[in-house]
């Protein structure tokens, strides 16, 4: 490598290492920012509209559609209230209904344990279902399904790790969605096992029988016969079209709610803030554009005698216009490099967030085009800043610069 | 084959106001090959400027300068900047070096443009002039007369045919004055390099085989001079 424009860029750079430096972090900053805040956003749409568990649809109590999905699905929010279980007997006796519904798995909340949500659901949901294509829930070593007769509970695998539940334990749901200490139900329920991490919200939840909710002590009686939601997975995804306007439409007791659009509506709302960010980051890029400009363009007006001397010992213009431009694109890349590992600092500490309050896995460690197209832009940026610097370092006169005259 | 010939050379710079000022008027100058010449002359009356026209960095305004046959003066600016990568070594009068390099470095660097790297000569270069442990070392971590040795070096790294030299030991005391100047003129020798000094002490000017006036050489000073 030593000699050439390539070797003097990057012994300049070295000598130089600070403003080197400050030129990278900027860059780094800019394209950390730009890649983090479009595959959060991404990945973020994309996993949580897919982390649908299996389902298609909710159907539920009269309300909001997104409030529907957060609840059931992501076990987030409130419910909106509760529907009779004879629900199910009237999904089944309406022909069309019927013939659109593969699966409709009730779920009953309104419990935790230490802040843990507790759903009651059927067998039906551990046995039959896929959560992926696929793929199955499973239990872990020695455990078993609960019996749906028996005050007994699954643990989703995060909830387990978090509160060190294991088969064979003992605990007392907690009344309500939210962890308050003396608010303790009465009954004892036990674990028979521990669900196979899934990375779907599925993970986050205590799993007991539908009627354990229904009937837990200090419940209303009047709601024993009453569940959350049903679980709609669909034959066919061209029931919606049937299926939505026949619930919300023309019924006025349920709330059909179809789980794709409902998401991808609900990420759309944050498009503005989106935008702001990426405006930010374009920002910050233009900003390290400058600095790369102002930097080089100082050093030129300090470097006008070094250049002379490498004029004199026979360096050609066009190698010391290359010897810039080369030190533009080694701050432009070792900003890149930083602007990864400024990505991964993102990347580990939203996804830790994002797992520990929704189960859900964002996937943000897999390759991304953009990250080439952050990349590459970042480079055209930090070539192009180098361009001035670059035609001044070649139009130098060597002879007035080169010292004492005699 | 004479190493330089310099046939009418003429040099000019632009005025603040009114016509061109020249500084320079050559008719004639010759060199053989392997040579030693010393120019003296008083300081600003256009021995730099000479250096510049022969080693290519400036083009006259008129006359020719050949090197081994080659008209620099014919040459397009590229052409003549490879020709000083290869044929020319230059030793100025405040050294030169590049502070971001070290002492190996800077030679290297000489001959990065020209013959190629050659790390083991660099060494050897500067073993010769006393400096294999300071190989290392920064410019600004050597003294004046240090300096001086490691610019020496790198003016010879491309085993050129013509050394030029700018008041050499201008920023030398005198015993490092006559020490840089023995080791210019021997270093030259053994590499069979032509040597051209121009400097205004008499008492460099005196230890070469071959002393010219500047005065004599350039019709502009002798106009001067007579009037």
């Amino acid at each position: 490598m030593k000699g050439g424009a390539l070797w003097i860029a990057w012994k300049s750079l070295r000598q130089h290492a600070l403003s080197t430096w400050i030129a990278s972090g900027s860059i780094a900053l800019a394209g950390g920012l730009l890649m983090a805040v479009w595959a959060l956003r991404s990945q973020a749409e994309s996993t949580f509209t897919e982390a649908n568990g299996g389902f298609d649809a909710v159907l539920g109590p009269r309300g909001s559609q997104l409030q529907l999905v957060l609840n059931s699905i992501f076990h987030l929010e409130a419910s909106s209230g509760t529907i009779p279980m004879s629900t199910a007997t009237l999904l089944q006796r309406n022909p069309i209904v019927r013939s659109a519904i593969a699966r409709a798995i009730p779920i009953a909340g309104g419990d935790n344990y230490k802040g843990y949500r507790i759903v009651g659901t059927s067998l039906e949901l551990f046995e039959d279902h896929e959560y992926k294509e696929g793929r199955k829930f499973k239990i872990i070593g020695n455990g078993r399904l609960f019996n749906e007769d028996a005050k007994e509970a699954l643990v989703g695998a995060f909830v387990a790790d978090k509160l060190g539940l294991k088969v064979g334990d003992s605990f007392q749901p907690y009344h309500g969605l939210t962890y308050i200490e003396g608010a303790q139900h009465a009954d004892v329920y036990k674990v028979t096992g521990i669900l196979e991490t899934t990375s779907t919200p599925v993970d986050r939840v205590i799993w007991i029988p539908i009627k354990g909710i229904q009937t837990m002590e200090g419940h209303r009686e009047d709601l024993q016969n009453d569940v959350s939601a049903f679980l709609i997975k669909l034959r066919s995804k061209k029931a919606i079209a049937i299926l939505d306007p026949m619930f919300n439409k023309q019924g006025k007791d349920y709330t059909f709610s179809s789980i794709t659009p409902v998401m991808s509506r609900f990420f759309q709302k944050f498009a503005w803030f989106e935008k702001i960010l990426e405006l930010v980051a374009y920002l910050v890029g233009l900003v390290s554009a400058g600095s790369i400009l102002a930097i080089l363009y100082n050093s030129m007006n300090e470097k006008r005698r070094e250049i002379a001397i490498l004029r004199s010992l026979g360096a050609r213009r066009v190698t010391l216009f290359s010897m810039v431009v080369f030190q533009s694109m080694g701050i432009a890349l070792l900003g890149i490099l930083l602007s990864f590992l400024f990505y991964v600092l993102v990347a580990l500490i939203v996804t830790g967030i994002v797992r520990d309050q929704t189960g859900v896995a964002l996937l943000l460690f897999q390759f991304d085009p953009l990250f080439i197209w952050v990349s590459g832009s970042m480079l055209t940026l930090a070539i192009f800043s180098g361009l001035l610097p670059a035609i001044i370092a070649y139009k130098t006169e060597v002879s007035r610069n080169l010292g004492p005259t005699s | 084959m004479a190493l330089l010939e310099i046939q009418n050379l003429s040099k000019s710079y632009p005025a603040p106001v009114g016509p061109d000022t020249q500084v320079l008027d050559v008719p004639a100058f010759e060199m053989d090959t392997g040579s030693r010449v010393a120019i003296h002359g008083e300081s600003g009356s256009g021995k730099t400027t000479f250096l510049h026209l022969v080693a290519g960095i400036l083009r006259p305004d008129r006359g020719t300068i050949l090197l081994e046959g080659q008209d620099l003066t014919q040459l397009p600016e590229s052409n003549r900047d490879r020709l000083r990568a290869s044929s020319i070594g230059y030793v100025f009068q405040t050294f030169n070096l590049l502070q971001g390099f070290t002492c190996l470095e800077n030679v290297m660097l000489g001959m990065s443009f020209g013959s190629g790297v050659n790390e083991s000569r660099a060494r050897e270069l500067l073993e010769k002039v006393d400096l294999a442990d300071r190989l290392s070392y920064r410019p600004s971590q050597l003294s004046v007369g240090q300096q001086q040795r490691v610019a020496v070096a790198r003016a010879l790294a491309n085993k050129p045919k013509l050394v030029l030299a700018d008041e050499p030991t201008g920023n030398l005391d005198p015993k490092n004055s006559r020490a840089a100047i023995d080791l210019i003129q021997q270093l030259c020798d053994e590499e069979g390099s032509g040597l051209m000094v121009v400097s205004h002490d008499l008492k460099v000017v005196d230890s070469f085989p071959k002393q010219l006036s500047w005065a004599s050489l350039n019709r502009v000073i002798s106009k001067e001079t007579r009037t």
